[in-house]
């Protein structure tokens, strides 16, 4: 028994629209931050930026971003006269993950015929 | 993209402080120093138990202040998902059918079947490095996937065993402290050249 061959209308359909990724996501920093949170409870500032190398501005920066399309939540506590910011993924933020590595990977799939 | 990988370098992530290794060292020597138990006046066993208990309580602190005051000020905090939850609660399975067994063994050497069978002597504490020590601390390196544990575990417990062994040269508590305590100080310098590459990896961060 053979393979089914793909015709030509098959890979048409199968085909997703490189415009329908995620531009959010799919910036390399916040791609960084985003697999960090999904594969975590929560997290604090500082763990983030010594997993992603990013700098305290260009974290913050992309944090806010995520955060204004409600896919991070982030909750400023003082600990010991110190300012703590915990970052969770929220579930819209994980949903959002899950579509986006969904869709890039059958992307990347029908590239490969 | 290895979403699987990338939640195991962050969890190793923990273990490259070198505190827990300290806090395993430290521990084993507290057996050393135990088997000067009789340094209060008091019999050896309660001597030994006291020293333990205080010890072991200076150890856990070492353990719960170091990181709070090295680790997390400069790598930060991070709470792990369901599945490290999961992991813990397997783990906490798998070390009390350890202890059971160990129970068990106890109760069989104090059957005295060894002796019967002739196979006491070097056998036994062999056996108990390995029930005792080795197989819950494998259990652990296991489910915390802090791989450098199963060397100590394998180190620790053959604690005993080398005890037994220096036993007719040095005497007791001599071989205790030389077999276990050694064991104790190479696991200590180990954790603290990981806790030295650590502290110049990550200086203290103010954030």
């Amino acid at each position: 028994m053979g393979k089914k061959k793909m015709t030509s209308n098959d890979s048409k359909e199968e085909v997703i629209p490189i415009i329908e990724i995620d531009k959010l996501i799919h910036e390399p920093a916040r791609l960084m931050i985003i697999s960090l949170l999904y594969v975590v409870e929560s997290a604090d500032f500082l763990w983030i930026k010594r997993q992603t190398d990013l700098t305290d501005g260009n974290l913050s920066s992309h944090l806010s971003k995520l955060e204004s399309a409600g896919y991070v939540t982030v909750e400023k506590s003082i600990k010991n006269k110190k300012t703590n910011t915990s970052i969770k993924l929220s579930g819209g933020g994980r949903k959002a993950f899950e579509v986006y590595r969904q869709k890039l990977t059958q992307i990347l799939e029908s590239t490969k015929n | 993209m290895d979403l699987k990988a990338l939640e195991k370098k962050a969890w190793r992530s923990v273990f490259q402080d070198g505190i827990w290794d300290i806090y395993f060292g430290l521990l084993f020597l507290g057996l050393a120093v135990a088997s000067f138990g009789d340094i209060f006046g008091l019999p050896s066993e309660l001597g030994s138990m006291i020293i333990i208990l205080c010890w072991n309580s200076i150890t856990v602190l070492f353990l719960i202040l170091g990181k709070k005051f090295i680790t997390i000020p400069r790598i930060g905090f991070v709470k792990f998902g369901t599945k490290r939850k999961k992991l813990k609660k397997r783990m906490l399975g798998f070390l009390i059918f350890n202890l059971i067994l160990a129970f068990l063994f106890l109760f069989v050497n104090l059957s005295g079947i060894f002796e019967r069978l002739n196979i006491g002597g070097l056998i036994e504490p062999l056996v108990v490095g390995l029930l005792l020590i080795t197989i819950p601390l494998s259990i652990l390196a296991y489910f915390l996937e802090f791989h450098r544990l199963y060397i100590y575990a394998i180190l620790f417990g053959l604690g005993f065993f080398n005890s037994e062994l220096l036993f007719p040269l040095v005497g007791s508590p001599l071989d205790l402290f030389l077999s276990q305590g050694l064991i104790g100080i190479i696991v200590i310098l180990i954790g603290s050249v990981f806790l030295i590459q650590f502290l110049r990896k990550y200086p203290s961060s103010k954030a």
